[in-house]
């Protein structure tokens, strides 16, 4: 019944144009926490987890400025509903996949997410749409010393806010941004741009995060370094790095551009935009069963067509939905029950072609 | 271009220096060599904390930490530390992690609120690298004593603002 109410509200991240918007689809800031007096997540004992998950829930809800928020224990929830938070970006593959005692709190009209019991005992979560890190730092760090108050924190004056994995000790701050980047691998720079990404502490992940793969062209970037550096340092750094990274494909999308029309093939690539563009969107119009990876990977042409300003019938807005809404769990929560890959298939291309009929 | 001391074909991008007891060697490897011998990137994590430990000690010590119970060869299985207090009782083992991966030591973001800002800790840190500074300066170690310097700067301006 709750997820239901998360499907039908307006003002999802995804449905908005953001800053850069062509290139960035969101924006996420996550800070990682842990409870003092108990062992972290993995250590932990289930009376430990119950009773932090009992402890969170109670100091979570009663948030002044977050009103209409929902709070769910993940093992009350079915599959089907973990996959869904999951595909929304809510919740990690890690939490979705969890059987130990954790729960999330959503507050769907503001994007911010809560994780309890996931890696560490609070992960808080910002989404944005588009290129939008630093106004989003000073809502996150406010919520972030509300919290404070509420918990005592594993802090440490040496390094900083203590979380189960060395790799975010310190500030325990991950900022990423969600990244369309066809134009780099169609033109096959994406692999030297990744490779100068790393050289310069910028780590690179896929759609849904930490050990997912690649699809659609969309590439996650965050910061690698979460000690020693101030959050809006870092904030600052990663903005730079996307900023480049976006003059980076759009000379790519040029480049595409006008060889298309010439004919010519003056990279190490050969194929046609125009060509690509519309192919894609015969398919996506046409198709009678079709799966998410393959919806993906056409949408992620036909998203390179609006943005060229090519005549298509959609709009960027429509097309970041249907990146959304054709994913698994979504088709199945919108018609209430389990649907095999076959009727995902059928279900998925019907939607497609019908919002996508001019 | 550099090429790899062991193969001598490839073109070298690990330099491994190893110091025992005033003895310094080192090493220009390829990646292919560097993984052979258990250096390169994958297995850096793990062997830095190894090499460090094989080489001060020689019988095995035992450590556990006494909040929650986790053990070395846990934590390297996992890469998850059990509680706050790890980070005390694996300490040595946690300094290369920390060097590698953030290359930062000492934390300098935000702090939560109402924290009582233990002083005295701040000033015994201060202490500690003042000490490494002199020890740096005195042995020659000029890029070393820069990063002190660096550092001990940063804790100087939060302790003032304490």
């Amino acid at each position: 019944m709750k997820l239901k109410e998360l499907l039908e509200t307006k003002n999802e991240w995804f449905g908005k144009e953001g800053p850069s918007f062509g290139v960035v689809l969101s924006s996420r800031l996550r800070l990682a926490r842990n409870l003092a007096k108990y062992r972290f997540t993995q250590r932990a004992s289930k009376i430990e987890l119950k009773q932090i998950l009992e402890k969170a829930r109670q100091a979570l809800t009663g948030i002044p400025n977050l009103r209409n928020s929902i709070f769910f224990n993940l093992s009350r929830l079915d599959k089907i509903g973990r996959q869904f938070l999951m595909e929304r970006h809510l919740i990690s593959c890690e939490l979705m996949e969890s059987s130990r005692g954790c729960g999330v709190l959503i507050v769907p009209d503001k994007n911010v997410s809560i994780m309890v019991n996931e890696e560490d005992h609070l992960r808080i979560q910002w989404l944005a749409s588009g290129l939008d890190l630093r106004s989003n730092w000073l809502n996150i760090s406010q919520l972030d010393d509300y919290l404070s108050g509420k918990f005592d924190y594993a802090f440490s004056s040496e390094l900083g806010y203590l979380t189960a994995c060395p790799t975010n000790v310190g500030t325990g701050l991950r900022a990423s941004c969600l990244l369309h980047l066809p134009g780099l691998v169609m033109t096959g720079r994406i692999e030297k741009i990744i490779h100068e990404l790393n050289k310069l502490g910028v780590v690179t992940r896929g759609l849904y995060g930490e050990g997912t793969k690649v699809m659609g062209d969309l590439y996650q970037v965050s910061n690698a370094t979460t000690l020693g550096k101030g959050e809006e340092e870092i904030i600052q750094e990663i903005e730079g790095v996307v900023k480049r990274i976006i003059s980076y494909e759009d000379n790519a999308r040029d480049s595409l551009y006008r060889d298309s029309l010439t004919g010519s093939l003056s990279g190490n690539y050969s194929i046609n935009l125009g060509d690509q563009v519309y192919r894609a969107y015969g398919i996506l119009s046409n198709a009678q069963l079709i799966s998410f990876e393959e919806t993906l990977n056409l949408l992620s042409k036909v998203r390179l067509g609006v943005c060229m300003k090519y005549a298509l019938p959609c709009s960027l807005e429509k097309i970041n939905r249907l990146m959304v809404s054709t994913q698994p769990a979504h088709l199945q929560l919108s018609t209430k029950g389990e649907l095999s890959i076959f009727q995902r298939d059928r279900l998925r291309a019907e939607i497609l072609r019908s919002s996508l009929k001019g | 271009m550099i090429l790899c001391s062991l193969c001598n074909k490839k073109e070298a991008s690990v330099y491994y220096t190893e110091v025992v007891n005033e003895r310094v060697l080192k090493l220009s490897l390829c990646k292919e060599c560097a993984e052979k011998r258990g250096l390169g990137m994958a297995s850096l994590l793990t062997s830095l904390s190894e090499v460090a430990f094989q080489l001060h000690k020689a019988k095995k010590e035992k450590i556990v930490c006494n909040s929650c119970g986790l053990d070395y060869n846990e934590f390297k299985q996992s890469g998850l530390l059990g509680c706050a207090n790890c980070y005390k009782t694996f300490s040595k083992y946690l300094f290369p992690i920390l060097k590698q991966v953030h290359s930062h030591l000492l934390h300098t973001g935000k702090i939560p609120q109402g924290y009582d800002f233990n002083k005295k800790s701040l000033e015994y840190q201060r202490n500690r690298l003042q000490t490494e500074l002199n020890t740096a300066v005195r042995k020659e170690e000029y890029e070393k004593a820069a990063l002190l310097r660096d550092k001990l700067k940063k804790l100087e301006t939060l302790l003032k603002t304490n």
